[in-house]
């Protein structure tokens, strides 16, 4: 799953060391920002390799997960699309290409709503973000972790879902997992919804909602959702994808990217 | 030594079949157990019978009573322990009105803790202990859906304002990351100068022993765990008041026992065994399978210092008792008296034993749980008739001959007022 030739890790210090972050990067292009799941695994995927033809594909890690610093100083949505702002600032970065998952979808989406001028295209992927009374998704907090990859996955016995996030008996992967849930339910917790449904239509970039049909974890409607509050947004659904249609279908999952971005 | 009845208000009148599982360990009672299950019929007597109790363990000779907080929850029924306390303050003249406690980080603004506690300080004359626990994931993280990833921070703010809101005789500004107060003077202010004593519920993490110490609060050690795992615990924490140089008193520590006592150790199983099997079978059974604790209710140091100490400790506090749900019925009364959950017997076995735990874990202040499980009025007023009457005498003098100065008890104003004759 990881070709590690392609791509390269460092550490990128963003607001004089406030926060310092782990940075994946492989390919040459304009550059395209991925903002990644609570999961935060730390491979380079092959729908990134696939992107990285075209785009220098820059894939941070944010603060709180993995060994990224400096949670401490966001608290909410404002903070995330200032610290984005500044994470821009450090790479040297005017505007990108914006591409985020789930919780990284919810980032993403605040990022190109309250800042416009950064984000020259939009890609969410399952993103977290809004809230449907008449469909409510699961609380992923409360579903057993022996469960969740059921709602994750179209196929979670299917081999890239074993791969994906196997168990674990270190304990320093337990306590990263840990780490990773505690931050993100600074943004999740309860309700995946801390307000960006006021923002949204400022999204201005032209958007592309790409969505599992089987995900069990943000079910489809909030694709739609999505779909119908972004203005000008196009949505396409994967088959046989779960939460993760980037990982479970790449070749479908890129053929609808591919023709966005071109 | 202090002694103070420790009571959680169960709600015992479980039915068979759980309404929303396929048995009692899945569904769990906690967080989302449904209130049809609850009989407000049966809860009025009970809240009562429960008052009662405490009520009489004053007039037993008891130093002190101790209520506590939980939410959505079968095994403790006091979603607001000031409430308790407010009514005991009235029908109650000399014993220490003790929480154990209010779980200060679900309070906003956390000022009405102050305000609350003052309120009781003054009507009870100066007899409040205060007790700010982190809280437990069910209560905080679920229930009042306070985020693992701020909690923590949200309550060492609140302890600080609140201590701050009772000690402070000027009106001063409070500008908290979660609490944004201009205008801060509680009315009343507390009985007790400058505010009531502080006790601080805890597991065994390293963080709290060092944070109650570096505090100067009691640090109490509530747990169903028993003595012989709570030696681990208060083993902890006296090498980390060493390393402070703090003194070693032992009126900085508490600790909770279930307790039982008759006139043999054979009789106190024929009458207690229900209660406590109850209480351990079925009450803290299980936690149910969609709310263990929440990630990061436990700070990465406490969860590394866990994969080394591993088993012991996980079973210590009752929120972690559910992730490891016994299998089958769950521990019988023998287990439980061999583990040393319970500690049951004759009134000089008893006292022998709790002279043994007191002076092995040194702790200055003991906290009996009395009534147990289904335990019913009759029952466990006998156990506390023969605790006060026939125990109690045998255990007060344990710490007197080292002759430390308990600075962690109330001290109340010379004169009290007493509720008057009604009309009178």
């Amino acid at each position: 799953m990881t070709t590690a030739t392609t791509h390269t890790e460092r550490t990128v210090s963003v607001r004089d060391g406030a926060f310092e972050i782990e940075v994946r990067e492989g390919g040459e292009g304009p550059p395209l920002l991925y903002l990644h799941n609570m999961m935060a695994e730390y491979g380079w995927f092959p729908f990134m390799e696939r992107l990285a033809e075209n785009y220098r594909v820059i894939a941070p890690i944010f603060p709180g997960f993995r060994e990224s610093s400096g949670l401490q100083y966001i608290d909410d949505p404002t903070d995330t699309v200032v610290y984005h702002n500044d994470l821009l600032d450090a790479l040297g970065i005017d505007s990108v290409t914006l591409m985020g998952h789930e919780l990284g979808g919810m980032f993403a989406a605040e990022l190109a709503a309250l800042s416009p001028h950064r984000v020259e295209k939009l890609v969410l992927i399952d993103a977290y973000g809004l809230w449907l009374e008449e469909v409510p998704c699961p609380d992923y907090f409360a579903t057993p972790r022996r469960t969740l990859p059921t709602l994750m996955w179209h196929d979670h016995m299917s081999e890239v879902a074993q791969e994906y996030n196997p168990p674990t008996r270190d304990p320093e992967i337990s306590i990263q997992r840990t780490r990773a849930q505690t931050s993100g339910s600074r943004f999740l917790w309860q309700f995946p919804d801390r307000g960006l449904d006021k923002r949204i239509h400022r999204i201005s970039a032209p958007t592309l909602i790409v969505w599992g049909e089987s995900d069990g974890q943000i079910p489809i409607e909030y694709g739609q959702a999505f779909n119908a509050l972004i203005p000008g947004s196009q949505l396409v659904t994967i088959p046989e994808a779960g939460n993760l249609p980037q990982i479970e279908q790449v070749d479908a999952f890129m053929d609808a990217v591919s023709g966005f971005l071109a | 030594m202090k002694v103070s009845m420790f009571h959680l208000m169960p709600y015992s009148a479980m039915p068979e079949e759980p309404p929303h599982g396929p048995d009692w360990k899945t569904a769990g009672i906690w967080v989302d157990l449904p209130n049809s299950v609850y009989n407000p019929q049966i809860g009025n007597e009970l809240y009562n019978e429960y008052l009662d109790e405490l009520e009489y363990a004053e007039q037993v000779g008891m130093d002190g009573v101790c209520v506590n907080e939980h939410h959505a929850n079968m095994y403790g029924t006091m979603p607001s322990p000031s409430i308790m306390l407010a009514s005991l303050a009235r029908r109650t003249s000399k014993a220490n009105l003790i929480v154990l406690g209010t779980s200060i980080a679900l309070y906003n603004p956390p000022v009405r803790v102050a305000e609350e506690m003052s309120m009781i300080d003054v009507i009870s004359g100066g007899r409040v202990v205060c007790g700010f626990p982190v809280g437990t994931s069910q209560d905080t993280n679920w229930v009042y859906g306070m985020s693992p990833s701020v909690f923590r921070e949200r309550y060492y703010e609140a302890e600080d304002l609140i201590k701050k809101a009772m000690e402070t005789r000027e009106p001063f500004h409070y500008n908290g990351k979660y609490s944004k107060l201009r205008y801060v003077s509680i009315w009343p202010r507390p009985a007790q100068e400058p505010r009531p004593p502080i006790w601080v519920p805890g597991g065994g993490s390293i963080e709290t022993w060092d944070w109650t110490i570096e505090k100067d609060h009691v640090y109490a050690a509530l747990s169903y765990g028993g003595y012989k795992r709570a030696q681990q615990t208060l083993n902890g924490y006296w090498s980390r008041v060493r390393e402070h140089g703090a003194d070693e008193t032992p009126y900085r520590a508490a600790y909770m026992q279930l307790t039982l006592v008759s006139d043999s150790a054979e009789q106190a199983k024929k009458e207690y065994q229900e209660g406590v099997e109850f209480f351990y079978q079925k009450l803290l059974g299980s936690t149910g399978r969609y709310f263990p604790e929440a990630p990061g209710y436990r700070t990465e140091a406490s969860i590394r210092a866990g994969f080394e100490r591993s088993l012991a400790l996980a079973q210590e506090s009752a929120p972690q008792a559910g992730r490891k749900a016994p299998q089958g019925a769950g521990p019988s009364w023998d287990q439980l008296v061999e583990e040393g959950n319970i500690v049951a017997g004759n009134p000089d076995e008893v006292a022998e034993k709790l002279r043994e735990i007191a002076t092995s874990l040194r702790v200055g202040h003991v906290l009996p749980l009395l009534q147990i499980g289904n335990m019913r009025r009759e029952t466990t007023m006998k156990n506390i008739k023969m605790f006060g009457e026939e125990v109690l005498p045998q255990i007060h003098d344990v710490w007197d001959d080292e002759g430390w100065e308990d600075r962690w008890s109330p001290r109340p104003l010379a004169q009290r007022a007493q509720p008057a004759t009604i009309g009178g």
